[in-house]
This record gives C-alpha cells, sequence and structure tokens, in this order.
C-alpha cells in the first residue's frame, strides 16, 4: 500500500474504496483424491458491516480460483529423510 | 480536534447503524463521495422510462425468467416449460425460445459480471519443490475493480453504503471506533490523497466543525 503510486488526487466528492479480501482452502470433492481449491473472495469496506456480514446479502464476489500447491510429501519418503 | 481524541474507548460499541444516536458528537468528512445515479456500464443510459424490463422485452418475461433462477427450476423444467405445451402464452415461448436462450439472456444481464468477466492466466515454469519444476500453472480471476463497481451499484446496497469517514466522540469526549469508517486510516488516507486545494477547503471546513464542538461540550 505505501509503494502505491497515486496518479490521481481524490477530488471535490471522491472517496476512498477499502477493497477486503477473504481465502481459505475448500474442499471439493473427495473423488480422485480429495481435490482442494483455493478461492480469493473480495468485499468492499463502503458497505456497512452488518450488511457485509449478513450472508444473505452476497456482498462476497468471488475473485479467483487458485490451485493448490504440491506438497513436499510429494518426494519419496526415503529421499525426504536424507535432506 | 477535541481533547483527548485519541483516547481509545474501553471496548468495542456493538452499534453499527449509521445514525449514531448515542454519539452526541460525530466529525464526518467533508466533501467525501456521494451516491451518484445508476450508470449503465455499457455507456448507454437505460432509465425506468425506456425499457423497464431491459433484455427482456416485457413484464412477463422478466417474471418468468426471475422465477426460473431464483426459484431453481432445472435446465430441463424450464425446457419443457418453454417448448412444451404449458400454459405460457405464445409470445413468451416466441422470445424465450429454450433454456439455453434464457441462461443467455441471464448472462448478459447488466451486473458485468457474467462468465465473460473472468480471465485465464497461466503461468510457465513454476517451481514447487524439487520434484516439480517448470510447472505450468493456470488459474481464474476476475478483474477487482469491475467487482468493486458492481457492488457499488447494487440496488439492494443503497441504504448500507458509506462514502465519508467519520470520527466518533463519546459524551466523554473520547474517540470511539466500530465501523470501518470510524477507523483513523480510512481518514488519514482520505487526507492524504486529496488535491491540495481540497485539502486546506477540508482543514478549513474541519476548523469549524471543531469549534461548533467545542461549543456543544
Amino acid at each position: 500500500m505505501l509503494t502505491a503510486i497515486w496518479q490521481t488526487l481524490l477530488d471535490d466528492g471522491d472517496t476512498v474504496l477499502p477493497i477486503i479480501f477473504r481465502s481459505d482452502t475448500t474442499h471439493l470433492m473427495n473423488f480422485s483424491g480429495d481435490k482442494k481449491a483455493w478461492p480469493v473472495y473480495m468485499t468492499i469496506g463502503n458497505l456497512s458491516a452488518s450488511a457485509r456480514m449478513a450472508t444473505a446479502m452476497h456482498s462476497l464476489l468471488l475473485v479467483m480460483l487458485l490451485p493448490i500447491a504440491i506438497k513436499m510429501r510429494d518426494i519419496p519418503l526415503s529421499r525426504y529423510k536424507e535432506q | 480536534m477535541p481533547p483527548d481524541c485519541n483516547a481509545i474507548a474501553d471496548g468495542p460499541l456493538e452499534s453499527s447503524d449509521s445514525q449514531s444516536p448515542h454519539f452526541p458528537a460525530t466529525l464526518a468528512y467533508p466533501n467525501a463521495g456521494l451516491p451518484c445515479a445508476y450508470v449503465s456500464q455499457k455507456g448507454e443510459c437505460i432509465t425506468s422510462s425506456n425499457i423497464p424490463y431491459y433484455l427482456f422485452a416485457n413484464e412477463e418475461e422478466f417474471n418468468f425468467a426471475e422465477v426460473a433462477t431464483t426459484k431453481g427450476l432445472a435446465g430441463s423444467v424450464i425446457e419443457g416449460l418453454l417448448k412444451g405445451g404449458c400454459c405460457l402464452k405464445h409470445d413468451l415461448k416466441h422470445s424465450l425460445k429454450s433454456n439455453y436462450h434464457l441462461q443467455k439472456k441471464i448472462d448478459q444481464m447488466e451486473d458485468g459480471l457474467g462468465v465473460d468477466s473472468w480471465e485465464k492466466c497461466r503461468l510457465e515454469n513454476i517451481t514447487w519443490n524439487e520434484q516439480h519444476t517448470g510447472v505450468p500453472i493456470e488459474f481464474w480471476y476476475r478483474d477487482i475493480t469491475k467487482c468493486a463497481k458492481s457492488l457499488l451499484r447494487q440496488l439492494a446496497y443503497a441504504e448500507h453504503l458509506l462514502y465519508a469517514p467519520q470520527q466518533r466522540f463519546d459524551e466523554h469526549g473520547r474517540h470511539v471506533y466500530s465501523e470501518m469508517h470510524t477507523a483513523d486510516w480510512w481518514w488519514e488516507w482520505q487526507l492524504r490523497i486529496s488535491s491540495a486545494e481540497l485539502q486546506r477547503h477540508t482543514r478549513s471546513c474541519l476548523r469549524c466543525a471543531d469549534s461548533d464542538m467545542a461549543d456543544l461540550a
């Protein structure tokens, strides 16, 4: 945030738009080996907290769907022990 | 600034209403954003006077689409209704030819976040670990400014949207924090990235407000 370059300054009537991101790993299915994904959701801080938190308001939008990183355990155990 | 404006209240307040009846002094940032009229993303202004059921020809069609999507009707049921000999009017069956056409129209609806908003990104040569080097990864993402615009455009949020940061003080003159727009950082950023002329104007407004609040106390 501190490294951001403000190309245009706020003018009369402009406001700050805080963007809130939420993310956690999500289990998709059990078949073909526990598929998981890492969705990233966003919402805006201009919504009052009570409206933002209410599930019925649908204020969270999915903005990114990340794959899960391949884990270290993919290395065979014998080689893993050598390290 | 009122005295003790940096003192933090003992506990977080449960209040989330913007009216704040039990804050004797609420200082709103002057000339921060205001809600403006509905502007279509495609640049063409769709007002309620010309086509109220835009994308759908009439009320009947719109209502059918609304029921079909919000009540969770299965695709085959919609298909059957539109193609079969149900008691739907002929022009409705004529304009909405099939479930596919209906879904196409719904995707085009004016929130700008249909299937088209997703973009695919592919990063080459990602190294996970020793075994997996040079693995390409693919992921899907959306433009966050489009998402933010879409959220701001929702009529359902109109009464819940806040544009101006506030400073709230209780009866002892202590600064109280509850909602996001009462936090210091929003206020500071609003001031920091304002143009110089606006900053001067804002400071003069705030001085007036401060003297008013001093009178109140």
